[in-house]
């Protein structure tokens, strides 16, 4: 028998979290209520420099949506798209290895954050255009990031 | 046999799981009268009772069945997905009955 009906309580498709906050082991006899660490989610592994890119990918397709909340003290260019291909180039299916050769033509979002107005530049919102999703972070500032955090989290609804 | 459990009863194995894309085994303690399994993840998860032929559990969703097995196979396309499964154990005779 199946359930089709959906929800979810993790959905944290792509994190970049500076500084990273350390793993906390769960307190025993309790649920372990976040599951994996994380760390495990977590891509942030230095801080982006000026001018500097940062990508991330995930399967889009159980999600209907994506929305989240971005915040550093540099400016960022954040860009999210979308790829329909369901095979690579080469007609192999799609995995951890050549997602990031897809075609991205679909551009859902393209966010220009200024740390001086976060409330109008701090969040976002898009539905899905594709298969595959990238997100894309540039520092678009004159110094490396020294405080970030851009959640994108899907919904299945 | 006196049966004092519903027929369908059964010991609870339990497991938390995580799915990335190799293809991993579990083994559950005893054979299983039934399997209940939901993915709490963010992936499809794929599943297979024989090694050979899978199917999808998506994000958000379970699936159960009452199938008699050893354990069986898991994996993801792409990323890792975690779930939550139970295997009910078949239930023996308890010692003095039947």
């Amino acid at each position: 028998m199946f359930s089709h009906y959906p929800k979810i309580v993790s959905n944290v498709v792509l994190a970049w979290v500076q500084p990273p906050p350390p793993d906390v082991a769960p307190k025993e006899g309790r649920p372990n209520f976040i599951g994996r660490p994380f760390s495990a989610l977590n891509r942030f592994k230095a801080p982006i420099g000026p001018g500097a890119v940062v990508v991330g990918y995930h399967d889009a397709q159980p999600f209907t949506r994506f929305y989240g909340t971005v915040f550093a003290d540099r400016a960022l260019e954040v860009t999210i798209a979308f790829s329909n291909d369901d095979v690579d180039s080469d007609g192999g299916v799609v995995d951890d290895n050549n997602i990031s050769t897809l075609h991205y033509d679909g551009e859902a979002l393209k966010q220009f954050y200024d740390p001086q107005k976060q409330g109008p530049t701090g969040k976002f919102f898009c539905t899905i255009y594709g298969r595959f999703i990238r997100v894309e972070i540039k520092n678009t500032g004159e110094a490396p990031t020294k405080e970030l955090r851009v959640y994108v989290r899907g919904s299945v609804f | 046999m006196i049966l004092t459990l519903p027929a369908d009863a059964g010991e609870p194995m339990s497991a938390v799981l995580v799915a990335d894309a190799e293809v991993r085994h579990h083994k559950f303690p005893a054979s299983t009268r039934q399997i209940a399994l939901r993915n709490t993840g963010t992936n499809t998860l794929w599943i297979s009772l024989d090694e050979r032929n899978f199917f999808d559990v998506a994000v958000g969703t379970s699936w159960d069945d009452r199938v008699c097995v050893s354990g069986f196979w898991y994996c993801t396309q792409i990323g890792a997905t975690e779930f939550a499964v139970i295997g009910l154990a078949l239930m023996g005779s308890p010692e003095g009955e039947g």
